[in-house]
Parts: structure tokens; C-alpha cells; sequence
């Protein structure tokens, strides 16, 4: 079943003769459980590409649609709603909320869903736990290090059982070991949990834990390969 | 949404004290403004509304003490007396005096008591309730600014008079009321067969009033609640306006305060609530934390404002002896309700900044 399906998708910035065309013209379609990888150099668009998909950005022609739905007409309202159902996101910057403790970052998409807070708490205890963080659920982001924010945000992502979860230069921010240790907790996870991970970065490490890898260049996919999920993951269960 | 507004506001602890201190010093302003147009009000009849008499008779289109001045023959009060509903009659001098003391103007506003006791001091705190031939009794408020006690002398038009009591009520702010007798205010003011109003006692004053009307048609009746009116609107046709403008200034310094503030915190944690924003929160629960800021700071500036209030006044009727302060719970909540439209005013300031932020922007590093 495709849980995120790119149609014709380009977007446009500006117009006339400063017109840049950051997305063009691409298609792609990504199965249930599927772990894909999406690199590039600095600038080709793979960053635009994921922003459309997350519904945070509407392109300037083409579809986005997300578990059968299509997202890319929708109102602010709607795609606020679908962002918070159906998406989970890992940020470059992680992107906590610094006068919140670990454990009530990751309560935040529940609490904004409308789950009272002592059940929300509960349910971000036990995404952090799962994570390794059963310890650190009270300190601040300020006293985490860069590996335990990352998982903070991978909980966070992970909170609402999402289907689709993108990761924007996860390891940009993480030293190698802990980035590789960060990622393989994500898509172990993910895969475990049957969700479907899109991850966008430059760190060709990451190959082995995708299912398959999307080489993106001035807005267009150029090229696709395999990845090493399967001999990684012992969860692994969609075959190459 | 809740938990996040209270740890956003917390963890910024400069920006709350801020923001506390200036809805603290609204909630001060805009109580002590109330606190002392009430008190004005009620202390310009406290000394009249001890008077017993059921109207006032004074010369045709008086109406109080300060606006009209009244000159009636001392004749009119066998006159009256003799109008079949009219208990008591009992004369009612009294006027303004400037008269040099220690050396600088000073004014009273001088009355005579009569020994029925008709017109009394309000409270006496100190020495006799009555003053004999050649004594006075000041209020406390000129004793204390002028630093007089009993037994000085204060000379009026040539008379010397031995302060013999001391009263309260008598605070006017911009003169206080000096008590001597009947007699002493005659020849003080030259008044030999003059009086200014006649105090009218009966046992029937609807019909009394009608009665004296009738015979009397030149005269102006006003009913005590009227003339105590009229006295206090000196108060609420001078002050109010001005006052309206301090209390509109009040309110609009406390907006502005906890909405920059608020506003502040927000450009601050833009990129914040543009992560809240891409997880998928709506505009409207962004406004919520804004507006639970907002409040919670207004509650709490509003308590410090309440705890401060008393000292404050403690403070200034020490220095001013003007400063009659008097709000009660009525005010305060009043004062409570302005305090929550402040900050749901202030809460709309950081409102378009909220919505404009841009969800994509999160994936900028």
C-alpha cells in the first residue's frame, strides 16, 4: 500500500527572470514500512521535496498525497491536522522546545491533539523509554547531549503512531557513532512498528539502513538504488 | 496548550517581572485614582450629612456651599418657625476665610455651631465638641500640616481664637472646616442679621417642604440628600473627566506593557512556535498560549498591585493630607475585571506575528 505518493510535483520560487525552479517535475511512491533515503548536494531541492511532502509547503504544481490522501489543496486548518495525525518529524536542529523537559516535549502532538495531559505524559513516558531516555525524562534540552535530543525528537515524532515519518538531516548536528546509533534506533522502531521513514541527508552512512536510496540534483531524482535495510534489521519486512 | 504558556512564561523570569510590574503599577494607579475620587466624594459630605436637618433653605437658585453663596435675614427664621409642620428651625453661617497665619495665606471654611448641636463637628479626637466665646475647633488634617495643636491661637478678621478640639471629617482638600459658635461667627463675619441657610426639623418634611414653598416662594428648598449631592458633584464634575483620562492612561500603559512583552517572547520563540506549528498545532491554540500568558501575567501583576496598594496609601496620607483614600471590594473587583480586559487586549498584539509564522521555516537549520 503507498503511504506517500508524489505526483508531477514542482515548486517554483519567485517568478520571471528570478524564477527558481527548486523542485521539477518529479514523481516518486512510498510503500508502507519503507525506509527511503534521499540524497543530494547542497541546494538540489531534496529539502523543498520534503517540506511539500510534510504538508508544510504547498507546491506550485502537482500532488502530495499521504495514505490515500490528497494533502496538497488543503486549507492551513486541514493540513495542520494532517501534519499532526498522520506526519512525525525529525529535525536537523531537533527543535525542542527549551522550557520543556524531555518528557513534556514529547507530550506536546498528544496534548495538541486533545489527550488530557496526565494520559499524554504517560504515553511520551513510554516513547522515551523505549528510547532509552527512562532517565532523563525531566531535563531540559539545554541538559541533554546532541544524541539524547535527537531521540527526544525521534520520540516526539513517533508520539502520535504517525504513519509517515521525515527526517531532515537527522545527523547533521550528531558526531558519526551517535548519529549511526540515533538513525538505526529510528528505523528499527520505525520498522518494528510498520511506519514508513523518508530521510533527507547528505550522510551516505545512512544507506545501510535504508531500504532504498533516491539521489536527488537540481530539483530532479537522477538515480535510485538499493539499500542495506534488510541485512541490518532484524524487523526488516519488506524485501528489495 | 496550557503547560507550555506557564513554562514559556516562567522560564523567562526578567521578561515576567516586567510584564508584572508594569500590569502592578496599572492595577495601583487605576485603584488609588478610584480610591480617591470615592474618598473625595464621601469626604465632602461626611461634615454636611452630620448636620440634623431634614432640608436646607437658602436664598432662591442656591444649591451648595461652594457654587452659590446664600444671604437670608436673620427675621426669616421667626417666619418660618411659625409654619405649622416646622418643628425647628436653627440659622446655618457659614463661609470661606483667608487669614494670615505664621506668616502665609491660609483659608477655612469657618461654620457656627449652635449649642442645640444642630450643626456638630463629625468626630471629635481631641479637646472639647463645643468651642466657647474665643475658641475654635480645627480639623486634624490642618492641625497636622500646620502643626497646630490645643491651645494655640489662631487669629481670624482680628479675633483671636485658642484652638479648643480637634475634629476628622472636616478635609475638603483645598480648604478644611473651622468650627466656632453661633455667636463668635456673627461677629467674625460681620453677619449681625444675616444668616446663610436655615436648617429645617420636622416631623413631616414632605409637608413642610410644600408648606414653606407656598409661603415662601422666593426661597430655594433642597432636601438634605440633595444638598449633599449637589456638594459631592464639586467632586464628580471636576475631577471625573481628569480622572478618565488617568484611568484610560492606566489601562492603555498595562496593554501595552504585558502585549510588548508578550509580543517580545513570542518574536523571541518564533522559531519555537513554528515547530509547534509543523507538528501541527493550529493558529488558535498558538493564540491560546499567548493569551494564557497574557492573563496569568495580569493575575499576578494584579496581586502585586493589590498587596502594594495599602503601603502606598499608608505612605502618601503622611505626606498629603489630601489623600483620602477610601475603595473597598467593590472597586477591586472592578479593578480585577479591567486587569483581565487588559490582558485579553494585550493578548491580540502578538496575535498577527503568530499567525504569520511560517511552519517551512523549521527546516532551516
Amino acid at each position: 500500500m503507498s503511504m506517500l505518493k508524489i505526483k508531477n510535483l514542482t515548486k517554483v520560487y519567485g517568478s520571471g527572470h528570478t524564477a527558481v525552479r527548486a523542485v521539477e517535475n518529479v514523481s516518486l511512491n512510498i510503500e508502507e514500512g519503507e525506509i527511503v533515503l534521499i540524497m543530494g548536494p547542497s541546494g538540489s531541492g531534496k529539502t523543498t521535496l520534503i517540506t511539500m511532502a510534510g504538508a508544510l509547503l504547498k507546491p506550485t504544481s502537482g500532488e502530495v498525497i499521504i495514505n490515500g490522501g490528497r494533502v496538497s489543496d488543503l486549507k492551513e486548518k486541514d493540513l495542520a491536522r494532517v501534519r499532526l495525525n498522520k506526519l512525525g518529524f525529525v529535525f536537523q536542529s531537533f527543535n525542542l522546545l527549551s522550557s520543556l523537559g524531555a518528557l513534556e516535549n514529547v507530550a506536546v502532538p498528544l496534548i495538541a491533539a486533545g489527550v488530557r495531559r496526565k494520559a499524554a505524559l504517560a504515553q511520551a513516558r513510554i516513547g522515551l523509554e523505549k528510547l532509552g531516555l527512562g532517565k532523563r525524562l525531566g531535563n531540559l534540552p539545554r541538559d541533554l547531549s546532541g544524541g539524547e535530543k535527537q531521540r527526544v525528537s525521534v520520540a516526539r515524532a513517533m508520539v502520535n503512531n504517525p504513519k509517515l515519518i521525515l527526517a531532515d538531516e537527522p545527523t547533521a548536528n550528531l558526531d558519526s557513532k551517535t548519529g549511526r546509533e540515533v538513525m538505526e534506533l529510528l528505523c528499527s522502531t520505525a520498522c518494528r512498528e510498520r511506519r514508513t521513514v523518508v530521510i533527507v541527508s547528505h550522510d551516505q552512512r545512512l544507506k545501510d539502513i535504508a531500504h532504498r536510496v533516491i539521489w536527488f540534483e537540481d530539483g530532479k531524482i537522477t538515480q535510485e538504488e538499493k539499500g542495506g535495510h534488510p541485512k541490518v534489521c532484524k524487523h526488516n519486512i519488506i524485501k528489495n | 496548550m496550557f503547560y507550555i504558556a506557564i513554562k514559556n512564561l516562567f522560564q523567562e523570569k526578567t521578561k515576567l517581572l516586567i510584564s508584572v510590574g508594569g500590569v502592578a503599577f496599572s492595577v495601583i494607579l487605576i485603584l488609588i485614582l478610584l480610591g480617591l475620587f470615592q474618598g473625595w466624594q464621601r469626604q465632602m459630605t461626611k461634615f454636611l450629612g452630620n448636620i440634623q436637618t431634614d432640608f436646607w433653605v437658602g436664598q432662591k437658585g442656591s444649591r451648595d456651599l461652594s457654587h452659590s453663596i446664600s444671604i437670608l435675614p436673620s427675621s426669616l427664621q421667626n417666619q418660618i418657625a411659625e409654619e405649622s409642620y416646622v418643628d425647628q428651625v436653627t440659622p446655618f453661617i457659614g463661609r470661606q476665610v483667608s487669614f494670615q497665619m505664621d506668616g502665609k495665606d491660609t483659608r477655612f471654611f469657618l461654620v457656627g455651631i449652635d449649642n442645640k448641636q444642630v450643626v456638630r463637628p463629625y468626630k471629635i479626637i481631641e479637646g472639647a465638641n463645643f468651642p466657647e466665646s474665643g475658641e475654635i475647633i480645627v480639623d486634624n488634617s490642618f492641625a497636622s500640616a500646620k502643626k497646630k495643636k490645643i491651645g494655640d491661637i489662631i487669629t481670624i478678621n482680628n479675633h483671636d481664637l485658642e484652638i479648643s478640639g480637634i475634629s476628622l471629617g472636616g478635609n475638603l482638600m483645598i480648604y478644611t472646616y473651622a468650627l466656632v459658635n453661633i455667636d463668635q461667627i456673627r461677629d467674625i463675619l460681620d453677619f449681625k442679621d444675616l444668616t446663610n441657610y436655615y436648617l429645617i426639623r420636622s416631623s413631616n418634611p414632605e409637608l413642610a417642604k410644600t408648606e414653606i414653598e407656598t409661603a415662601f416662594p422666593d426661597l430655594e428648598i433642597i432636601t438634605k440628600q440633595t444638598f449633599l449631592a449637589n456638594n459631592a458633584s464639586i467632586i464628580s464634575d471636576t475631577f471625573l473627566p481628569i480622572i478618565g483620562v488617568l484611568l484610560a492612561i492606566a489601562v492603555a500603559v498595562g496593554v501595552a506593557v504585558i502585549g510588548l512583552t508578550i509580543f517580545t517572547a513570542t518574536i523571541e520563540k518564533a522559531r519555537e512556535y513554528g515547530v509547534l506549528k509543523a507538528i501541527g498545532v493550529t493558529n488558535g491554540q498558538l493564540y491560546h498560549i499567548a493569551l494564557v500568558q497574557s492573563i496569568i501575567s495580569g493575575v499576578i501583576g494584579f496581586i502585586l498591585g493589590i498587596i502594594l496598594v495599602p503601603i502606598i496609601v499608608k505612605i502618601a496620607e503622611t505626606f498629603a493630607s489630601g489623600f483620602i483614600y477610601e475603595a473597598g471590594f467593590k472597586e477591586t473587583v472592578g479593578v480585577l475585571i479591567v486587569t483581565l480586559i487588559m490582558s485579553i487586549l494585550a493578548s491580540i498584539i502578538p496575535l498577527k506575528r503568530l499567525t504569520s509564522i511560517d511552519p517551512a521555516e523549521v527546516f532551516k537549520s
